[in-house]
């Protein structure tokens, strides 16, 4: 090619090459975290708070030169998520940008309405922001609160509320996280399911229990308290850790699980009698023991483990026989293990499994606890 | 712009079996286990791909088989010799057209998926505007360094669904796959007249068998190409269902880009692991259009072996530019499509047909 004709055109695609359309400097991103979702006062439409990063802010606070929050809250009112999120576009520096969106809180006064839980996900879940591994919360009040809490070791409240939820291997009252993705399959099945519950302290927020939604109505009929929720994840296998308090001979003794196995049997009849078994296998070891016990002697361990293996029966016997009275529907998935255990059959009772006849609140269940006590930790005995 | 030479304008089979790979890779995968999913129940959809990459394995044996029997002449010369010269312009243009409009489709959703996923204020026109540009200097250069090129990112491609599957496994829920063999057979076959349609493009053995260097074996590799991407399919798929259950699969409008979205890597470290996965994509439909414009090109060069192939290159890409840019949203997109891969299916009997003609009227390929 002619060099009169070629450079120029060099030239010319090196500027045109070199930008970018969808260009957006960090600077003038602004980073919502986590958003917060309580009724608007007037009793129409939703109060949407957006956790805003400052980038700013992070740092020692000398090199950066300010101080103050790192993050900033911004409420506004509407109809819809995504007109109340383009509206604060137009009234801050920084446009919202929900690629590290992390948490959706919504207060129990606004899940305690039929479908405003869907309502409020679909954009959650639909827009090409937002990633399914996003965590939803109830909270017990109002959301707003919560993501105005000070933490004292995090700089932002969304990622210290964010990392308190996934501390559940150490906590077996803990409920695990609830991902929107995993909302998304129960509001398509229509099961009921639960999801983890914020509450403010004093000082500090707590994540602990089960908020109970209901699947027709996507509804929340209440709450499962720390103690259910400790049966529950039992019962559904959700339990990765944590520790088991029994008596023996007058005593405490805290048992620390290490592993567990669960597994679900389901059995049917011709008169639509269910019956669950759920198998619970742990091993572990002895965390705290308030009487010097002889752990050499076998005999002493078996009758520890079945003092355990007992008190997780209880727990498991007590969440579940509140669960179908007080709620009557499914939150422990049982229907999906009919379904795949006798599928043609569930077909038949599938409508009747939570509503109709109910035969969730029929059914019974047969715990069988296996515990085995591997070690005394380090010590035997620490008294005489 | 210089040629590179290369020795001998001539294929080797692994070339071939991964050109059939690469052509068929492309913009199926990203919504067939959505297809699939809205037909059968629970996982059942792995049997469909299994019946549909059987089938297309078959016929793309019958059409390597075809072809190598006339292992120095082009696809033009042969149907001719078969068929009669006009009977094999048609089947030539109608082969033609329905390649330039696999590359116009997937040179539209790719374009579309970048639009939405990535570059969100830059238009339509322009993004599927630059992919083409590359496209066409892929394809003005010499075939052979296509098939190279296909050899090289192959490997890759695997690798990122290798990857993707990987990080995805402790999200898998095996409740989610069970229980097994519970749809009725004519879902599962209507499930498999679908992923027939996500195989599309191996036809390209009709043309390319006069490149081998052992046109014996074309037969061979031309059902290995088909049975590559039917396994990744097929993992693919399986690990939808697994990840995200059967419902949602149904409900999400590109499964596959979706479980991209949904790795997460250990560490913090590395957030948006899906911008690595469309990178690759967009190599994996590079390579699709690619091959999909060399083949109409060649196509035509043998129909007209006085035209250039530069000149044609640069004829077509305007056509397929057009073509892309005529359907207005989702729907459309889907139904051009789909009749598009009407026509590839109805195109399956022209191997059989040159079959059954050379028999009655004793024809013998050298």
């Amino acid at each position: 090619m002619n060099k009169w004709i070629s450079y120029p055109l060099i030239c010319i695609f090196l500027l045109i090459l070199a930008g970018c359309w969808d260009r957006v400097e960090i600077e003038e991103r602004g980073f919502v975290i986590a958003v917060g979702l309580d009724k608007a006062e007037n009793g129409e439409g939703f109060e949407l708070t957006q956790q805003i990063v400052v980038p700013g802010k992070f740092g020692p606070d000398s090199a950066s030169g300010g101080s103050g929050d790192a993050y900033l809250n911004i409420t506004r009112q509407g109809e819809t998520m995504f007109e109340i999120i383009r509206e604060v576009a137009a009234e801050t520096s920084r446009s919202p940008f929900y690629e590290h969106f992390k948490l959706v809180i919504i207060s129990s006064e606004l899940a305690e309405e039929e479908n405003n839980l869907p309502h409020i996900l679909d954009h959650f879940i639909r827009y090409h922001e937002m990633r399914r591994a996003t965590k939803v919360m109830i909270a017990k009040g109002s959301a707003k609160e919560i993501l105005e809490v000070e933490p004292k070791n995090e700089r932002l409240p969304a990622i210290y509320i964010d990392s308190i939820s996934v501390n559940n291997f150490k906590n077996s009252r803990m409920v695990p996280v609830s991902r929107i993705g995993d909302l998304h399959e129960q509001l398509l099945n229509e099961n009921s399911y639960t999801i983890q519950k914020v509450e403010k302290g004093e000082e500090t927020v707590k994540v602990v229990g089960n908020a109970v939604i209901e699947g027709k109505t996507n509804s929340l009929i209440g709450f499962l308290e720390a103690e259910g929720t400790e049966g529950m994840n039992f019962l559904t296998g959700e339990i990765q850790g944590g520790i088991i308090k029994t008596k023996y001979k007058g005593q405490d003794i805290v048992y620390d699980m290490k592993t567990t196995n669960h597994k679900v049997k389901t059995i049917i009849d011709n008169q639509n009698n269910v019956t669950i078994e759920v198998k619970i296998q742990s091993e572990g070891s002895i965390g705290e023991a308030l009487l010097p016990l002889n752990f050499e002697d076998p005999k002493v361990i078996e009758s520890i483990e079945q003092q355990i293996e007992q008190e997780i029966k209880d727990k498991v016997m007590n969440t579940f026989e509140k669960v179908q009275e007080e709620f009557k529907v499914d939150i422990f998935g049982f229907g999906n293990y009919l379904e795949q255990q006798h599928y043609q059959k569930w077909q038949e009772i599938k409508k009747d499994w939570e509503q109709g006849e109910n035969y969730f609140s029929q059914s019974t269940l047969k715990p069988k606890v296996n515990i085995r006590i591997r070690r005394s930790e380090n010590i035997l005995k620490s008294y005489k | 712009m210089k040629q590179l030479d290369y020795a001998d304008e001539k294929i080797s089979t692994r070339e071939f079996i991964l050109g059939i790979t690469s052509i068929i890779l492309g913009i199926g995968v990203l919504s067939l286990p959505r297809n699939l999913a809205q037909l059968t129940n629970s996982s059942d959809g792995w049997i469909s791909i299994l019946i549909g990459g059987t089938f297309c394995a078959a016929i793309a044996w019958v059409m390597a088989k075809t072809a190598s029997k006339f292992p120095k002449q082009t696809f033009y010369e042969y149907t001719s010799s078969v068929l009669t010269k006009p009977v094999s312009i048609l089947i030539s243009f109608t082969y033609i057209a329905y390649f330039i409009c696999i590359a116009a489709i997937s040179t539209r959703v790719i374009s579309g998926i970048s639009k939405v996923y990535m570059l969100e204020r830059t238009p339509i026109e322009v993004i599927s505007l630059f992919f083409l540009l590359v496209v066409i200097y892929a394809v003005s250069g010499s075939r052979i360094a296509l098939f190279r090129l296909n050899l090289m990112f192959i490997p890759i491609i695997i690798f990122i669904v290798v990857v993707i599957q990987v990080f995805n496994i402790k999200l898998f829920d095996m409740t989610n796959i069970r229980p097994m063999f519970i749809t009725n057979w004519s879902n599962i076959l209507s499930g498999g007249k679908e992923s027939i349609f996500a195989f599309l493009g191996f036809e390209i053995v009709l043309f390319y068998t006069i490149l081998m260097k052992k046109p014996k074996s074309a037969a061979k590799a031309a059902v290995v190409g088909v049975t590559i991407p039917m396994v990744v399919y097929i993992v693919i798929y399986l690990f939808a269902i697994g990840v995200f259950s059967n419902i949602v699969t149904q409900n999400i409008v590109y499964p596959t880009i979706e479980m991209a979205k949904e790795v997460e890597i250990p560490g913090q470290f590395f957030e948006r692991f899906e911008s690595i996965f469309f990178t690759i994509w967009i190599m994996t439909i590079f390579n699709t259009t690619a091959m999909a414009l060399d083949v109409s090109v060649y196509g035509l060069t043998s129909i007209f072996p006085k035209l250039h192939k530069k000149k044609l290159v640069f004829a077509l890409a305007p056509i397929i530019y057009l073509i892309s840019m005529m359907p207005q949203d989702f729907t459309a997109i889907t139904s051009f499509s789909q009749s598009t891969s009407y026509v590839g299916v109805g195109l399956f009997s022209i191997p059989f047909l040159i079959i059954i003609v050379s028999k009655i009227k004793g024809v013998k390929g050298k």
